[in-house]
């Protein structure tokens, strides 16, 4: 699906960010230890974002130069991570989620560079997703 | 089908006429509810109400009435995706743009949320011997806000807060077209807390609005809408000793100079000319390229107008949404063939647009008229709807005669690097919004919506620091003591 406005982008990482928050809560339900932890903490991550962007939605929209986008295809940053049968299959399909998220993020980053806070949170949500892959590779 | 009530004296009340208006979606045609036309008896009993209320209301601390303000803020703020969805529903703009409407409407209720600031009186000691002289602001009273169907949120919310920060009690009358949105306001200022009366609500036609404006005791009016209505509104409460202030209708410019970057410049007159399809008081209508940046302009604005995703304000993929009523597709269809018949080039017909989902929706695409000549129809009428009209200009001076040939005055733009030629624009063009390189000169909250010529009618704004002198009458003490 072609993204072609702020609002679209917007819902569009709303929702990956959400269903980021509950994917990592399963998993952090059936591991233990380090990975328990840290899937835990993704899960809250990911419910923080939904709030900051939600936040942005409301507050950091300027109808006076909101211009049309084009090239934003969310098919380019779809993962399907759905029930993982075991946490390593789970990681390994996070690492691609949050590959593909930080991609998005980074893309529409560029395209709403005319609203320079949108673009400041987008990068700041990109650049954590991001990091995200270095704490899923070290329990990998 | 629900019948909309009124909200008189705190309650919510059904109105004592039985005739009824159909509230449509404008993309789906889907009925969203009935509006009552309500009847004179109504509009005495809401009168009243804000009357009765306003002595307690007036002598409540401009410290309290704000945090009912910032009480009404967060109800706006925890209830904004709602608002917005409403606003697509009813109106037909998209959703994003619904969300720029509520958002400059909250602004307002911020800038309002400030009166104990903004209220404040001045004084003299010894203005003569022994004798100090102060000025202290006073509300007027019983204050109307007739507003029209373009901007469901914002522009109730231009008035609304700023009448009842300012110590007034207030009726609110909103277009017919979009009343859903206007109920959901008024709940909002229900559940904040405002005592009975001091928030009033009531639907109709043109025969409220005469009826208020009948009514000894209405103190003042804040209208948007046509200029012709505007003018009668203007003159009608100044006959009845009632303060106003009417904003009309507007014809906006935008030059475009030979040094413009043309990517940005048509980024922003696609934002200005097509955003709420049209329907907006700063929209551009005629732009103006200076020089020969008119080819490479027209055909650059032509490409992107042709990629705009029109349809559903709801669907995500939509760019520009339908025009808000049957009526006002049939006008801009009507102008678009007029400016044919008068000469114009028509190299983008927005009127063949069809959008599958939707085939009965009051879709009228993005239209280029080229080639337009100074004087025909389409060049001094606004039209209100996703037309460019574009007219060539060999000189800036030119560009700006034509530009000031308009009876309005609501907005002009410019679109340079060029800070002289800004400048000389700025300082001779006849509008109260002024735009450099900016398609959508929309003051926010803490400027006015400075209208000129037949696109404002009365002295004082709605907005900013002249809202507060609109909602208040000044009180000279001199006072000596033996």
């Amino acid at each position: 699906m072609q993204l072609g406005t702020f609002g679209a982008i917007l819902k569009y990482a709303i929702e990956i960010e959400g269903k980021a928050a509950e994917f990592y809560a399963k998993l952090s339900s059936k591991a233990s230890g380090d990975a328990k932890a840290v899937f835990s903490d993704l899960s809250n991550a990911s419910s923080k974002n939904v709030q900051a962007l939600e936040r942005t939605r409301r507050m950091e929209m300027q109808e006076m130069i909101l211009e049309a986008i084009s090239g934003i295809d969310t098919e380019n940053y779809e993962v399907p991570c759905g029930e993982a049968e075991d946490v390593k299959g789970a990681i390994a399909c996070a690492i691609e989620m949050e590959t593909k998220a930080a991609k998005f993020y980074s893309d529409s980053a560029s395209k709403l560079s005319f609203l320079a806070n949108v673009k400041r949170s987008l990068e700041k949500v990109g650049r954590e997703r991001l990091e995200r892959v270095e704490r899923l590779k070290k329990i990998a | 089908m629900e019948v909309l009530k009124n909200y008189i004296n705190g309650e919510w009340v059904p109105s004592s006429g039985t005739k009824t208006l159909d509230v449509v979606n404008p993309a789906t045609l889907e009925l969203l509810a009935k509006v009552p036309l309500s009847t004179k008896e109504d509009v005495d009993a809401a009168v009243k109400a804000a009357k009765e209320a306003f002595w307690e209301w007036r002598c409540t601390p401009p410290l309290t009435r704000s945090r009912y303000l910032f009480e009404y803020r967060n109800l706006l703020d925890q209830n904004f995706e709602r608002i917005a969805e409403t606003i697509v529903k009813e109106h037909g703009k998209t959703l994003d743009e619904a969300r720029g409407d509520i958002k400059r409407g909250i602004e307002t209720v911020e800038l309002a949320c400030g009166v104990p600031s903004l209220m404040l009186g001045t004084i003299e000691e010894d203005a003569a011997k022994e004798i100090d002289e102060a000025c202290v602001k006073e509300p007027l009273g019983v204050c109307v806000g007739l507003t029209p169907y373009n901007f469901p949120a914002m522009i109730p919310l231009w008035f609304l807060p700023m009448a009842v920060a300012c110590g007034n009690t207030f009726i609110l009358k909103p277009s017919s077209q979009v009343p859903i949105t206007a109920k959901i306001l008024v709940e909002l200022a229900e559940e904040a807390g405002f005592p009975p009366g001091v928030v009033n609500l009531l639907h109709g036609s043109r025969d409220v609005s005469n009826a208020l404006l009948e009514s000894p005791d209405v103190k003042a009016v804040s209208f948007v809408g046509s200029s012709p209505v505007a003018k009668h509104i203007y003159t009608k409460s100044a006959q009845n000793g009632k303060r106003a202030q009417c904003q009309g209708q507007a014809k906006n410019f935008i030059i475009v100079m030979p040094d413009a970057n043309i990517e940005k410049t048509v980024s922003a007159l696609i934002t200005s000319v097509c955003g709420c399809a049209g329907q907006r008081c700063l929209a551009g209508e005629v732009i103006v390229p200076v020089g020969d940046i008119y080819e490479p302009l027209r055909d650059a604005y032509v490409e992107a107008a042709r990629k705009l995703r029109v349809g559903y304000g709801l669907d995500p993929e939509t760019q520009m949404g339908p025009l808000a009523s049957k009526e006002q597709c049939e006008k801009v269809k009507w102008y678009i063939q007029k400016g044919v018949e008068e000469g114009a080039k028509l190299l983008l017909d927005g009127r063949q647009l069809k959008v599958e989902k939707y085939p009965n929706g009051f879709f009228v695409g993005p239209t280029v008229l080229d080639e337009v000549k100074p004087g025909t129809t389409v060049f001094k009428d606004e039209i209100f709807g996703p037309v460019a009209c574009i007219s060539r200009a060999q000189t800036l001076d030119e560009a700006i005669k034509m530009a000031n040939t308009s009876i309005y005055g609501n907005a002009a733009s410019i679109f340079t690097s060029s800070g002289k030629a800004a400048r000389e624009f700025a300082y001779k063009i006849e509008a109260g919004n002024v735009g450099i390189n900016i398609g959508v000169p929309a003051p926010i909250a803490f400027f006015p919506f400075a209208g000129w010529k037949d696109s404002f009618y009365g002295d004082l704004h709605g907005q900013a620091k002249e809202g507060i002198d609109f909602y208040t009458q000044d009180k000279v003490l001199i006072t000596r003591w033996f």
